[in-house]
């Protein structure tokens, strides 16, 4: 009796909750130009708290100042696949008004031109590319590419599988450089990764730079070579590309890790979404990215931003589908064993 | 010592200056909210409090995010044990001995005892955590791949103490656990595994999707068989909570063990409280009491059932922070969490954290989270028994209004995980096997032990044997917990020879012509298992293989026990009618599934509550108009508001 007569209350006060609600959310999508009383949501492919869901919660906060009527801007995560499961909710399950963007993350040039990303999808941004390193550990005796280029025994890497950074970089570098590697895949994450190293299971791992300052600085172990044509304060390694002996190396390395860095972590919106809200959109990233508040919670956070603009993320994809052989190439290097 | 001692007061003063207090009270309030309602774990309030860490001072956001963390799962046993569904992923195993007590009226004793074992588990964990941090580093440097394998085979050992009520059916529902975790990409190629094309399936099957699957699905159900009768659990009759909270006292040596399996093996990085808590309560399968009647066969109400689990999921917390502050290194889901807000605020974690103050150190912060963790603890314990009398109502609410109630947050827990409307069809397929093998009594916590311990071992023992071929078994760690593995064996033999004159009612009840159509199923599951890994090659066909083929072997030892017993047996006159009965109440399931996919989980549910309790439960048109208005209403709330899920449906 007690429940039934707290129940008739509570559901006329949630009736009228819901009818206020319903009429709020009817003015949503009224205007292209103006994102008033709307919400604007990022689905993140990957599991809450991992780097890919802190970039998106950071930029969260600030994205939706810079956006006219200034949205609520929410987080959804989507894990699966490798964030496949998020490429297909937001190809199929998405309206394309502009009120959904999808944080994608590509590491595979082969898999990304196969993907046909600029047919579904208009490309908003990268805040750009996380620059790779190559680590060893105190064990395996390596602290120089002459070291690992004449390791008695192929030093072994690990990696969680075969869509992940740490798994294409390396492989790729071995390949254009002719460097020794014995690739360990299923680790889990990153801290099963580090835990490996500690033990002396592994020798070494190729790990972005948020990765390394986040979990991986450590005195026990020894950067070795970048992917990153700039210098990397106070990491003192050669870039691969200046050590690639022939173009064919520098196409490898070029095709398979340099270009493809900023695709690493990257946004999008459905295609058929309106221009100005496209428009709008891209604007509003290139201006959170450069947001003094914004860098200081990432600098915090340990997150790099170097932004790369929507046009030159699709002329990189078009560039990388016209070199066939290449990708061929890479496809035979990468293949899991 | 003295360095310590300032540390530790530095610490408790951090906690206690305002307006630290008020953050510690609020990570209790919303970790006793999502703990309670099940389908809402810390982990999605961790990440709903995320954002806010940014805008907080260092001290209030590692107070208010390790509050919610600890709490929650002390506050999942109680609707664990009252309504028969884990609150958290993380109290699933309490559910069988938990849920069983509260059917005979102990449900006060039960909780009790819970929620005094999760405090003294939570107690233990911080002294682990406090005791072992500085040799932490140098501890886990030796813990490599074959370790672990080592450890994960002496877990799938534990199916043996589990299983001895029915020894072949215990160790098939194993055998089928192992096998469900096979689903999925392969860890090592990332190749599909029986994903059958879809892509809601490569990350393989979700942890609250089964649990909720295999253990609430048959409880919301009974609640259709028993909704003429009035109240399902009951609080009212039994021993008090003071009782349960003396027996858990009683069974110290117990929870001593327990606490001490989930603060060790939950310092591991991923192992957490979801393996912890069925490795503990396999583990108390073994510390029965021999003297107490049927009462006392797993799964039937047995008190260490309930104590075991529960010390050992809050002793996880803290050595889930060992290898998270000393290393950086996140022992667990929740404390990935805990890392991201440390490297949000610019702290980094690592033996430097060790240091006290003066040297440049961390400790005060340490110790700042351990008398968090302990404060918060105990106010949710008091949190917990003070709203008994009103959480307790929820179990006396009759049968029929409780149903699409718990059926709702069932759904709800499902999507939740993944946000994946997919997983609706796991839950589907394995709520009716887990509504089966409770209506046919199979024992289903060993499936659960096997499914989440299937990939720890295939991982580490693949990775095991990449790295260093077979002499991995010899390492000195790895036969220190063979032998370990073998006492477990032979405990649980020697467990089976003492209940061997009891076991028997379980399998009469269960020997029926059912049992053997359940076993010629289950072989059928086999062979079409067996068949699809021969189209896998290399390392990925290995554990299907292994997997599959055992779920045949005993499958088929149990059709024949099975046919046996049938043909001595009269076949019931009115197997017929209850058969039906099942089917009705399956197609209710079915119902609330279909439209939560078609409609989303608002609408879905709010039709399907709608329908069921005008034609099914004869609700009157003001009662059922009432509950489904509310449960709408606090679906969209949960759905769209805090887990911010996008919630359409087909149409």
């Amino acid at each position: 009796m007690l429940v039934r007569r707290a129940i008739v209350p509570l559901a006329i006060a949630l009736a009228v909750l819901a009818c206020a609600v319903a009429c709020h959310s009817a003015e949503d999508g009224a205007s292209s130009t103006t994102f008033s009383g709307s919400q604007l949501r990022i689905i993140v492919g990957f599991r809450a708290g991992g780097p890919y869901d802190l970039h998106a919660r950071v930029l969260a906060k600030y994205l939706g100042s810079y956006l006219p009527g200034h949205p609520d801007v929410i987080v959804e995560n989507m894990p699966g696949a490798a964030g496949a499961i998020a490429v297909r909710h937001l190809e199929t399950m998405t309206k394309a008004d502009g009120l959904t963007i999808g944080q994608f993350s590509h590491t595979s040039a082969a898999d990304l031109v196969a993907s046909n990303v600029l047919d579904a999808f208009h490309i908003l941004g990268s805040p750009g590319p996380p620059a790779q390193i190559v680590l060893f550990s105190d064990r395996s005796g390596i602290t120089t590419i002459g070291a690992w280029r004449h390791a008695p025994k192929p030093p072994r890497f690990a990696s969680s599988g075969p869509s992940a950074p740490a798994y294409v970089a390396p492989l790729v570098a071995a390949a254009a450089l002719g460097l020794p590697i014995q690739m360990v895949s299923g680790y889990a994450n990153g801290a099963d990764i580090r835990m490996a190293i500690d033990a002396g299971e592994i020798d070494g791992v190729s790990v972005s730079l948020d990765a390394y300052h986040t979990s991986f600085q450590s005195a026990d172990l020894h950067a070795v070579l970048r992917f990153s044509a700039a210098p990397i304060p106070g990491i003192d390694v050669p870039d691969a590309m200046s050590i690639a002996g022939d173009a064919r190396a520098r196409e490898l390395l070029e095709t398979g890790v340099y270009m493809m860095a900023p695709l690493v972590r990257f946004y999008v919106v459905p295609r058929g979404t309106p221009a100005a809200r496209v428009a709008l959109l891209r604007e509003a990233l290139e201006k959170t990215w450069v947001d003094p508040h914004f860098l200081a919670d990432a600098q915090a956070a340990g997150l790099a931003i170097d932004p790369v603009s929507a046009a030159a993320l699709e002329q990189t994809v078009a560039t990388l589908g016209a070199r066939p052989a290449t990708l061929r190439d890479l496809r035979a290097i990468l293949e899991p064993h | 010592m003295v360095d310590s001692l300032a540390a530790a007061i530095a610490g408790l003063q951090q906690v206690l200056t305002w307006p630290t207090p008020g953050y510690l009270l609020a990570g209790v309030l919303i970790g006793f909210i999502v703990g309670v309602l099940p389908g809402l774990g810390a982990s999605a309030a961790l990440a709903f409090l995320l954002p806010a860490v940014l805008t907080l001072e260092p001290i209030d956001a590692f107070v208010l995010l390790t509050a919610t963390s600890a709490v929650s799962a002390m506050a999942g046993d109680i609707t664990s044990i009252l309504l028969g569904v884990p609150g958290e992923s993380t109290a699933a195993a309490i559910v069988a001995d938990g849920h069983a007590l509260a059917m005979r009226g102990e449900g006060r004793y039960a909780t009790g005892a819970a929620i005094s074992a999760s405090m003294m588990g939570a107690l233990f964990g911080m002294a682990v955590l406090v005791a072992f941090i500085p040799f932490a580093p140098s501890v886990l440097a030796h813990v490599g791949s074959p370790e672990l394998a080592a450890l994960a085979i002496v877990g799938i050992c534990l199916l043996v103490p589990l299983s001895h009520s029915d020894p072949v059916k215990g160790l098939f529902s194993g055998a089928l656990g192992l096998a469900l975790a096979t689903v999925g990409l392969d860890p090592f190629r990332a190749e599909p595994r029986f994903t059958f094309s879809q892509l809601s399936l490569s990350d393989g099957l979700g942890l609250l999707p089964v649990a909720l699957g295999i253990f609430a699905v048959a409880e919301a159900l009974d609640m259709i068989r028993s909704r003429d009768l009035h109240g399902g659990a009951s609080t009212d009759a039994g021993r008090s909570v003071m009782h349960g909270m003396q027996e858990s006292m009683r069974h110290a040596g117990l929870v001593f063990r327990c606490s001490t399996i989930g603060a060790v093996i939950g310092s591991l990085p991923g192992v957490g409280a979801s393996v912890t808590q069925w490795i503990a309560y396999a583990h108390a399968q073994t510390s029965m009491r021999h003297d107490t009647g049927d009462d006392n066969l797993p799964g039937s109400g047995a008190i260490e059932g309930v104590i075991g689990p529960a010390s050992a999921t809050t002793a996880t917390h803290g050595g889930a922070m060992v290898p998270t502050l000393a290393l950086g290194i996140p022992g667990g889901l929740t404390s990935s969490f805990l890392l991201s807000a440390f490297i949000l605020k610019g702290i980094a974690p690592g033996p430097a954290m060790l240091l006290p103050a003066s040297a440049g150190g961390r400790l005060p912060l340490v110790f700042a989270l351990v008398w968090c963790t302990v404060i918060a603890s105990a106010i949710g314990a008091l949190l917990g028994l003070g709203s008994l009398k009103w959480v307790a109502r929820l179990a006396s609410v009759r049968p029929a209004l409780l149903f699409p109630v718990i059926l709702t947050f069932v759904l709800i827990g499902t999507v939740a995980e993944r946000h994946a409307t997919a997983d609706l069809g796991v839950l589907l397929v394995l709520g009716g096997l887990g509504y089966a093998m409770s209506t046919l009594k199979w024992p289903k916590a060993p499936l659960m032990l096997g499914f989440v311990l299937g990939p720890l071992v295939e991982r580490r023992v693949l990775l095991s044997n990449t790295l260093y071929g077979w002499s991995w078994v010899l390492r000195p760690t790895v036969l220190v917990l063979a032998a370990v593995a073998i006492a477990l064996l032979l405990a649980g033999r020697r467990a089976s020879r003492r209940r061997g004159g009891r076991a028997p009612i379980a399998r009469e009840a269960s020997a029926s012509r059912a049992d053997v159509v359940m076993s010629a199923c289950f072989a059928a599951v086999g062979v079409a298992g067996l068949v699809l890994s021969l189209s896998l090659t290399g390392r990925p066909s290995v554990f299907p293989r292994i997997a599959f083929g055992a779920t045949l072997g005993l499958s088929l030892l149990q059709l024949v026990l099975s046919w046996r017993k049938a043909a001595l047996i009269q076949p019931a006159r009115q197997s017929l009618a209850e058969g039906s009965k099942h089917l009705i109440r399956l197609g209710w399931f079915v119902f609330f599934v279909a439209n939560a996919w078609l409609f989303g989980l608002v609408i879905g549910t709010a039709v399907s509550a709608l329908v069921y309790l005008r034609l099914d439960a004869k609700e009157s048109w003001r009662t059922t108009a009432a509950l489904t208005t509310v449960l709408a209403g606090l679906t969209w709330v949960l759905v769209v508001q805090l887990l911010q899920i996008s919630d359409r449906g087909v149409f």
